[in-house]
């Protein structure tokens, strides 16, 4: 760490914490690592058996998704993805500021990564209130007769595995932000500095993996049918 | 190195490389003059994937920072997605081959022709929805079943292995 030595630390501890397991800090920071990719690596997993049920009916009824993605809005999506992907910037930046002992910047970003969060769920809820408004909410709303389905039965199975897909993604936006928030007080109070970064650089990948799933659910959802208008 | 700091340009770089693709994928999709295929079955939903790989590989590598990691914390940060692909490629040698009419336990319970939920009415294929792609209904060789005849019964069992 080269700041110490210019400005004093005024974030977090004024020396470097290396617990009593480890023998370095190096070997601190590399168990970190590791423990929260195994972490995200079950995340993976759970995630993965959604994909696969998707995988498997969108090759069954390639037809049905095709006419089904259709009733999504992709520009919706498209901006919320585009809200993810600042968001993932303004996280990266509010790391990078608290491992060099900018303040400010840290608190900004880590502030806006929050608000950005929020934003995404706002518009999910707007786009869930939209489907559930044209009948398309599998179960009792749904209402497939007005919307010409070759195959309603079918379609129904595409908007259950999307509100299972985005409404589970949608929870961990929700854990996202929950997390993001106490992190904001502690970074506030002046928790984490140039000596003790490491759980704000957890947190943002726990933020960057959620980014990472948005990535494929967006093709996924709302990109599988042809050019066309929205309905 | 462990303590290692990565400076915000390539932050902001990987933000206008990831908002460039996330437009090329829209545009490969909605655009007609760039869109590939009109098949439901075609390759589109690949392309989009494809690229979608190609942004999780920068948001892993620039903002999760593997590039400047460990190989073994690299090594972790693929580990999931080649786990990944180990379940689709067992779960395609359930579904997505020739025999997949005759084998399937989970999925092809209904009998053709029984499905209460498509009104009475099921593809001959057993709930497959045939693309021009796909050719027809499949007929499977006979000399797997002993010479698949006509289409089966309402209720009856839909093939008889050998």
């Amino acid at each position: 760490m080269s700041n110490t030595a210019t400005q004093p630390i005024t974030m977090g501890p004024a020396e470097p914490i290396v617990s009593s397991q480890y023998e370095t800090r190096e070997q601190q920071t590399e168990t970190a690592f590791i423990g929260m990719w195994l972490f995200l690596i079950q995340e993976i997993m759970f995630f993965g058996g959604l994909f696969v049920a998707y995988a498997v009916y969108r090759y069954k009824f390639p037809v049905t998704w095709y006419e089904s993605s259709a009733h999504l809005n992709y520009w919706m999506g498209g901006t919320n993805t585009v809200v993810l992907l600042l968001s993932s910037v303004t996280m990266a930046s509010s790391v990078y500021a608290t491992q060099t002992g900018k303040r400010a910047m840290q608190l900004w970003n880590l502030g806006l990564t929050l608000v950005l969060g929020t934003v995404f769920l706002v518009v999910k809820y707007f786009e869930y209130k939209e489907k559930f408004g044209h009948g398309l909410w599998p179960g009792w709303n749904w209402n497939p007769d007005a919307l010409g389905f070759t195959d309603p039965s079918h379609a129904q199975l595409f908007f259950i595995l999307y509100f299972i897909m985005s409404g589970m993604h949608a929870f961990h936006m929700i854990i996202g932000i929950s997390v993001g928030a106490v992190f904001w007080v502690l970074c506030y109070k002046r928790e984490y500095g140039p000596n003790k970064y490491l759980p704000v650089e957890m947190f943002g990948f726990y933020w960057h993996f959620v980014d990472i799933v948005w990535v494929f659910l967006f093709p996924m959802l709302y990109l599988v049918s042809a050019p066309g208008p929205l309905h | 190195m462990s303590h290692r700091i990565i400076p915000v340009k390539y932050y902001l770089i990987n933000a206008v490389v990831l908002t460039l693709l996330m437009v090329l994928t829209v545009v490969a999709a909605k655009v007609p003059a760039f869109h590939f295929s009109d098949n439901p079955n075609g390759i589109n939903l690949l392309i989009a994937l494809v690229i979608a790989i190609a942004k999780a590989a920068c948001i892993v590598s620039v903002f999760m920072g593997s590039y400047w990691s460990s190989s073994l914390v690299r090594l972790l940060s693929v580990a999931g997605f080649l786990w990944l692909c180990i379940f689709f490629m067992f779960m395609a040698t359930d579904y997505a081959n020739p025999l997949e009419e005759f084998g399937t336990p989970y999925l092809d319970v209904q009998s053709p022709g029984t499905n209460p939920l498509a009104g009475g009415q099921n593809h001959p294929n057993i709930g497959r929805e045939l693309t021009p792609a796909h050719g027809g209904t499949y007929t499977p060789p006979p000399h797997l079943f002993g010479g698949h005849e006509a289409e089966p019964a309402a209720g009856a069992p839909v093939a008889e292995h050998h």
